[in-house]
This record gives C-alpha cells, sequence and structure tokens, in this order.
C-alpha cells in the first residue's frame, strides 16, 4: 500500500517571491540591525560633525573649558583666528602672516614643549615682529620666552585681583578674577617680569602676579587660564584684558601644543614595532578562516524538524499535591483518621468480619489474633489522635506493624 | 549555498604564503583565489532544482520494530549529482541514517534505504527533503530544500499478544465442556455424548439415555455470535502516566487483547474511541482482517485534554449495535471524573447490556500507601490511603449498580480483562 510514487520537485520561485519570503522571515532581525546602524551613525555625526572638540582652551570647544566665545568674538571684530597645533604649524602660519602682523597665543597644558622649542618659538616671533601671549607656561618655558621673565610659584588665589601696575591693557581691563581659574581646578601661576600686574593681595611686591611682560611689551604670560575660557570670560575684566591682548594685531595665531611636538624618537615604540611583519596579515586571515569555519559547521541541513508532543501528565500528580496539602497545613488528625480508617477496613477484611463490622469489634479481633493487649490495640485503632508530627509518625509505623503481623498469622 | 570542511582546511592552509610573504598583495591574492574555488564549484555543480524526489514509505510498521523508507532520486540535470541528502523525518522516526551521500551521474536515478526506528505511535511524519549538491572540486555546494511529505503510521506494539495463547486454550476449554452448574439460558447446546465419572448428574439427557440404553450427558459449548463493545475513553483522563506508559496506551493493549480473543471466540468486536465525539470505530462486521483495521485505527490516537461526554455514550454504542451486548469500558476510576458522569453512564448502560469497567491502577499509590518513613511521607501515604479509599467506593457503587470492574497495574490489565471476558462467556452472561 501507499507506495506514494508521486514525484516532488523544487518549487520553481521567482526572485521576487525569495525576496519577499526572505523579508517575511528575516523582517524582525533586518529592521532591528538598519535601527542598530542608523542609531550608531547619528550618534556619531551628531557627537563629531559639527567640528566641535572637547580639549582645554579649544576654540572649537563650546563647553565651560573651552575658548569658542573669545575666538568668535575676536573674528567678528576682523581679527583672523587660526588655530595651530604644532610648533611648525604655529612657525608656518607667522611666516604666511607677514611681519609685524600676528600675536602668538601659546598654550601648553601639559607641559610638552622643550625648553629648546619654546626659545625657538620666542625666537621665530621676535623676527616675524610678532607678540607672544603664553597661558600659564612651566617655569622652563618661561625662560625660553623671555628672560626678563621668570616664574615665582603657584598661588591658591583670590576673588578678585586689581591690576596694581601700569601696563596699559591691565590697567584697562581694572579687576579680573583672582581664583576660579581652570574652573577651580589646576594651580594658578605668578610670574615676576619687567611689568608686573595683578599680584594678588598679601603678596604684593615679593610673590609675581598673573600677568607679566618683558620691557618691550613683545612677550607676556598669563597666570589664569580660566580668563579667557567660556565660563570665565564674561567676569569682570576677564574680557577686556583677553581681547586687549589678543585682539591687538590682525592675525592671530592660537597655538596649543600637542604630542605633535614631540620629536619622533622621543616617542615609546608602539607595538607594531615589536611584533613581526606578518602578525597582522596573518591573524586578520585567522580571523576570517574563522568566519568560514562556523559557516561550515552551521550550516544547517534543510530546516529543523518540529516533534509534535502528546499531552502527558504524570498520574500521582493530585497524590502529591494533597500530600502537601497535608503537610502545609499540618493536618496531623486528618492524615492518622485516614489512615486508621483505612487500616480497620483491611483488618475487618483480613480478619473475616466484613464491611459492616463495628471498629470496636475489629480492634477486639485484632487485639485477640495478635495477643496483644486490648487497651493498646484500641488506642492505636480509636484512641484519641495523636498531637505532634512525631507521634503521628509513630503510630502510622505501629498500624503499619500491627496490619502485617494480622496478615502474617 | 555551504561549504565543505575541504574548502575550510584549503582557507586554513593559505594561511603559510601569507605568513611566508607578508603584505596586502598576498592576502588578497589569497582571497581571489578562494573566492575563485567557490565560484568555480558552484558553477560546476548540478543544481539541485533539477532532482525529482519519490517516496516509498511503507504501510504501517509496529512500535519497535525497524523500517526503511526509500526515497527514490532522479537526477534531470546534465551534471553529475554528488550530494548529501538529508530526509526531514521528525525526531520520534528514530531516522539513524537520515543523513547520506549519493552520487546519481546525469539522467540516472538511485534510490537512498533510511532506516527507521520509531520511539513513538502515531502519524510521523517528514516534511522535506534538503539536497546539499557539491561541484566537482567538493569545495561549495548549492542547497534547496523540496518539500516532499510523507507520513509513516506507526502502530501500538500489543505486547500484550503474548498473553493470547494461554487465553485462548482457556477459551478452547470452555468449548465442548459439559456445562456443569450453569444451565441457563445463554449458553447453546452442543452435542451428546457417553457420561464419564464426574459429569454433572444434572446435564444427564434422561431421553437421549433411554434411547442409548447407556447414559448420555447433554454438552454445552459457549454462545457465539454474541456483540462485545468496546468504548475506549480518550479524554484528559487518559493522558496520565502511569509507570512508562499513558492510560491510553494500557487501554489500547487491553482492547486489542480482548478483541483478538472475542472475535477468535466467535463474538462479533465493536470498538469506538470516544471523548466528545468518535475518533475511531472498527467493526468485526465488515470484511478483512479486524486486527489490522483495529491497530490502524487505534494508531493515530492522542489524548486530548477535553471532559469526557458521558450521556452520549450510551448513543454511541446503541449506533454501533441495538442488541444486548457486552460493553467494556476502559476508562479511570480516578474520583472526581468518575463521581460525575461514571456512575450514571453504568447506571444506565446496564440496564440493557452487561457492563464490564477497566481501569488502569497506579502501583505508586500502593507503593506510597505502605511508605511511612517520614514525616512527608506519612503524609504522601495518608494522601494515597484516601486517594485508595475514593477508588474503592467507586468501585463498589460500580458494583452495585451491576458492572464487573477491572482494577489492576498496567502490566497485569491486559490479561485480567481477557480472563474477565472469559469468566463471564463460561458463565454465560453474554
Amino acid at each position: 500500500m501507499s507506495n506514494t510514487e508521486q514525484a516532488f520537485r523544487a518549487e520553481s520561485a521567482s526572485p521576487a517571491h525569495t525576496m519577499k519570503r526572505w523579508w517575511g522571515k528575516y523582517r524582525f532581525w533586518l529592521i532591528c540591525s538598519g535601527a542598530f546602524i542608523t542609531l550608531s551613525l547619528l550618534g556619531y555625526f551628531l557627537g563629531t560633525g559639527s567640528g566641535q572638540t572637547a580639549g582645554a582652551l579649544s576654540i572649537t570647544n563650546p563647553a565651560p573649558a573651552g575658548a569658542q566665545a573669545a575666538a568668535s568674538v575676536l573674528r567678528t571684530q576682523g581679527v583672523t583666528v587660526t588655530a595651530a597645533d604644532s610648533l611648525a604649524a604655529a612657525t608656518a602660519a607667522l611666516d604666511a602672516n607677514g611681519p609685524g602682523t600676528s600675536t602668538v597665543l601659546f598654550y601648553d597644558p601639559k607641559n610638552l614643549l622643550s625648553s629648546a622649542q619654546v626659545a625657538s618659538l620666542s625666537l621665530r616671533a621676535e623676527k616675524a615682529g610678532a607678540a607672544i601671549v603664553a597661558i600659564t607656561p612651566a617655569p622652563l618655558a618661561v625662560k625660553g620666552l623671555s628672560a626678563e621673565i621668570s616664574s615665582s610659584g603657584t598661588t591658591a588665589g583670590t576673588p578678585t585681583v586689581a591690576p596694581q601696575c601700569t601696563q596699559p591693557d591691565a590697567v584697562a581691563a581694572g579687576m579680573i578674577d583672582g581664583s576660579a581659574g581652570n574652573n577651580g581646578k589646576g594651580p594658578l601661576h605668578l610670574y615676576k617680569g619687567v611689568q608686573t600686574c595683578f599680584m594678588p593681595s598679601g603678596t604684593a611686591g615679593t610673590a609675581g602676579g598673573y600677568l607679566a611682560g618683558n620691557g618691550t611689551g613683545s612677550v607676556v604670560v598669563l597666570g589664569n587660564a580660566g580668563i579667557i575660557s567660556n565660563q570665565n570670560l564674561a567676569n569682570r575684566g576677564n574680557a577686556a584684558l583677553a581681547f586687549r591682548l589678543l585682539g591687538d594685531s590682525p592675525n592671530l595665531i592660537w597655538y596649543t601644543a600637542s604630542v605633535k611636538d614631540i620629536p619622533v624618537a622621543d616617542q615609546p615604540p608602539t607595538l607594531a614595532e615589536f611584533t613581526p611583519e606578518w602578525i597582522f596579515p596573518a591573524s586578520a586571515w585567522l580571523l576570517l578562516v574563522a568566519v568560514l569555519g562556523m559557516l561550515w559547521k552551521g550550516r544547517r541541513n534543510g530546516p529543523l524538524v518540529a516533534e509534535p508532543l502528546p499531552v502527558i501528565v504524570k498520574s500521582s500528580e493530585t497524590l502529591t499535591g494533597r500530600a502537601r496539602l497535608y503537610q502545609d497545613a499540618r493536618a496531623v488528625e486528618t492524615a492518622i483518621q485516614t489512615l486508621r480508617q483505612a487500616a480497620l477496613t483491611r483488618l475487618a477484611r483480613t480478619l473475616r468480619l466484613g464491611n459492616a463490622a463495628p471498629p470496636a469489634a475489629v480492634a477486639e479481633a485484632a487485639a485477640a489474633a495478635t495477643g496483644r493487649k486490648q487497651l493498646d490495640v484500641h488506642a492505636l485503632l480509636l484512641g484519641a489522635a495523636p498531637t505532634s508530627e512525631k507521634d503521628m509518625l509513630s503510630m502510622a509505623a505501629e498500624l503499619a506493624a500491627l496490619e502485617e503481623e494480622v496478615a502474617q498469622r | 549555498m555551504a561549504i565543505s570542511g575541504r574548502f575550510f582546511l584549503v582557507a586554513l592552509a593559505a594561511v603559510v604564503p601569507i605568513i611566508a610573504v607578508p603584505g596586502p598583495a598576498t592576502w588578497l591574492l589569497a582571497l581571489g583565489v578562494l573566492l575563485f574555488i567557490v565560484v568555480l564549484d558552484l558553477s560546476l555543480a548540478a543544481s539541485p532544482r533539477h532532482v525529482v524526489v519519490r517516496r516509498v514509505i511503507p504501510s504501517g510498521v509496529r512500535l519497535g520494530e525497524q523500517t526503511t523508507a526509500v526515497l527514490r532520486l532522479a537526477n534531470e540535470s546534465t551534471r553529475p549529482l554528488n550530494a548529501v541528502v538529508k530526509d526531514g523525518w521528525q525526531p520520534s522516526a528514530g531516522a539513524s541514517n537520515a543523513l547520506q551521500t549519493v552520487r546519481v551521474r546525469p539522467g540516472e536515478r538511485a534510490a537512498l534505504g533510511v532506516a527507521l526506528l520509531p520511539a513513538r505511535r502515531g502519524d510521523l511524519l517528514t516534511r522535506h527533503v534538503t539536497i546539499r549538491s557539491f561541484g566537482p572540486l567538493g569545495m561549495a555546494a548549492r542547497q534547496q530544500t523540496i518539500e516532499a511529505p510523507g507520513t509513516l503510521r506507526v502502530l501500538p506494539a500489543f505486547h500484550s499478544k503474548r498473553h493470547l495463547p494461554s487465553k485462548l486454550r482457556k477459551l478452547r476449554e470452555l468449548d465442548g465442556k459439559a456445562a456443569v452448574q450453569i444451565r441457563g439460558a445463554g449458553t447453546e447446546f452442543d452435542s451428546l455424548r457417553d457420561y464419564v465419572r464426574g459429569d454433572d448428574v444434572r446435564s444427564i439427557d434422561w431421553r437421549a439415555t433411554a434411547r442409548r440404553r447407556d447414559v448420555v450427558v447433554r454438552t454445552w459449548r459457549p454462545e457465539r455470535d454474541r456483540r462485545v463493545v468496546i468504548v475506549l475513553d480518550t479524554s484528559r483522563t487518559s493522558a496520565a502516566r502511569i509507570e512508562d506508559e499513558t492510560a491510553l496506551d494500557t487501554g489500547i493493549e487491553a482492547s486489542l487483547l480482548l478483541a483478538v480473543l472475542a472475535e477468535r471466540g466467535g463474538d462479533r468486536v465493536s470498538l469506538i474511541a470516544y471523548d466528545r465525539r468518535v475518533r475511531t470505530q472498527v467493526s468485526s462486521t465488515g470484511k478483512g482482517n479486524m486486527l489490522n483495521a483495529m491497530v490502524q485505527g487505534l494508531a493515530p490516537l492522542e489524548p486530548e485534554l477535553i471532559e469526557l461526554n458521558n450521556q452520549a455514550i450510551p448513543g454511541a454504542v446503541r449506533a454501533v449495535t441495538s442488541h444486548r451486548s457486552l460493553v467494556v469500558l476502559v476508562t479511570s476510576l480516578d474520583a472526581g471524573a468518575a463521581e460525575e458522569g461514571l456512575i450514571p453512564l453504568v447506571a444506565s448502560l446496564s440496564q440493557k447490556h452487561v457492563v464490564v469497567v477497566a481501569s488502569v491502577r497506579d502501583p505508586a499509590v500502593d507503593a506510597a500507601r505502605r511508605d511511612r518513613r517520614t514525616t512527608t511521607l506519612t503524609y504522601r501515604a495518608a494522601a494515597a490511603e484516601h486517594a485508595l479509599n475514593r477508588r474503592a467506593a467507586i468501585t463498589a457503587v460500580l458494583k452495585q449498580a451491576g458492572a464487573s470492574v477491572v482494577d489492576a497495574p498496567p502490566q497485569e490489565l491486559p490479561p485480567q480483562l481477557a480472563d474477565m471476558y472469559i469468566r463471564l462467556k463460561a458463565a454465560g452472561r453474554l
């Protein structure tokens, strides 16, 4: 029978139909991965696409620690602000601008430049007739900038400081912030020079001030970076001081020292220099081979086959449930009554007393059959119910023993 | 599409030139070679779309026996087919070699034998055949799944068949036996024979004795052509697993043994599998092999999670036969289900028929009753006693209503039900 000689062939589906089935099958994962990729790209471009950076005193950083405000104000006032992140770039910009038309803002928060590099910057600026405004330079860098200025330590700062000097920019600015530089973090540097201004109170005359310049006024050092940050620019005379210092000439080169300034030989060797040449291509290839291995082993021979399972219920389920109910309710009396009743029924059958025999008669007959004391058997079968589980346990065991004894007789 | 282990090894070996001559050129060259191999092999492989599949599946196999389903492949493409073929049998079909390698030349055919050892009764399905056709290099393959449904009917194991010879012997002993105690209306006159010592003197035929001048006794044979109706309950209570099998499986075993026995005994057997509608109905009145019809009908039965419709059963029995018959209810004696429907059902059936209620008894309950070692087990013993008490009460009520009850563990139920039938037949109660 059933020699089903029916011929089965692969259904000839059109590509559009196949695509439709694919879409129906993998729709969820396709939509999920599409949404994930879109969100990631969106996040990436929103984070970096507007040309913002996160560096301190960066002219493209609108955050409180940045300096986008100062740069954009200067731009609207006709100053060409050029960012440079290496000494070479800064000097190239100096050369491009022509003599006497530039101001260089020099900011090296990580102290990356050697004093020779600082000296060369100073020299090139002097040649080009450019003024240098150095923000919080380190003691050695100060020496390199100008021999007339020296560092005189740091201070905890005061809320405000007055000019206390004759430098025209300082006088025009009046009171400036004496603290809260770098958003309250980092030291406030003090310098001494030919002109020393903004000396914090208590250290007047001796310790130096936030602003110091050389004799010609071509090098000015500013010990409080916070003055030109976005956060504090609008406070007191900060803006006036910043714009007078930086907006003096038509071009401003905003030079922030970066890793590029470190000579190549000084950089620690990278991991790539230690490893053999073939490591990267070989490991990339092995990665590809691993993917191939997954494709080899992961490809199934056809779809999964489901097993239709019939319903099967364990038979003693209700028994277990009732037992747990008894136990949870500590139904000692109910349990022992059930056990006694069952024992009496079986004893009556074993002793051939009939179904209708009164319990007392069964107990009597059982005592007679086993030779036990009447009272004991009566108490076991018909006496008071036990109160504790322990008593119940021993009574249940005794009932079983009695039944066995009667059956063996 | 799929790739082979050979292709994977080739890809792995390509790491040697990449290490020997590092550089992007080597890398890209290796990648190009691999791609070339894949494209070449795929384009030279026989298209699995041009393979025609035919099935030859045996009409039925008993549970526990091995069988072979044949898969015929015809290669209608112009290239030799070098393929791995997977037959998609469901796991319980026990296909040990569902995945096979085959080579078929263009225009030729091949037959694959898939050995099956079913683990379950019922209709087992295969839905598809998947052909993975490799190219001549054996590197890459085109894969195609062809919908090719097939069904294998797995018949009940009928383990209780081993009781059949002894029960048949018992049945034959009834034949020609002098009816000793019972001379009721039910027994049929068979023949006369000489009196031998030990025969019941009441069965002496005095008229024949007078003619023969020798003592002659009448002998009786059991009635023939009586009706036996087996009602197999497939409702929710039959889903209970007792020991290794469900109550339904035990019921099927018992029904099969009884049906075969009753048919050999000359009675007409009908079987109804019922819950809220008739799942299977087989009668021996029709021509052909009764046992075969029965196992075919019983094979696809599964417990249904619905309540038994007790009121409709007398109607179903009446639809099978209008005569007085032996009605065997293979059902459950669990409290609740029985109290609501079974007792009134038996009461109404026994007005016209002889009723036997057969039920599987769970040996685990009897074991739980005796085990009283800990407090938890004692509570369990009490619960078991409660269940047994209820069961005994229901049995007593059923007996009072005029039914016989066979309540036995799974292994014992088929022979005990057969014994009950023989006893009733011997007593002439059919």
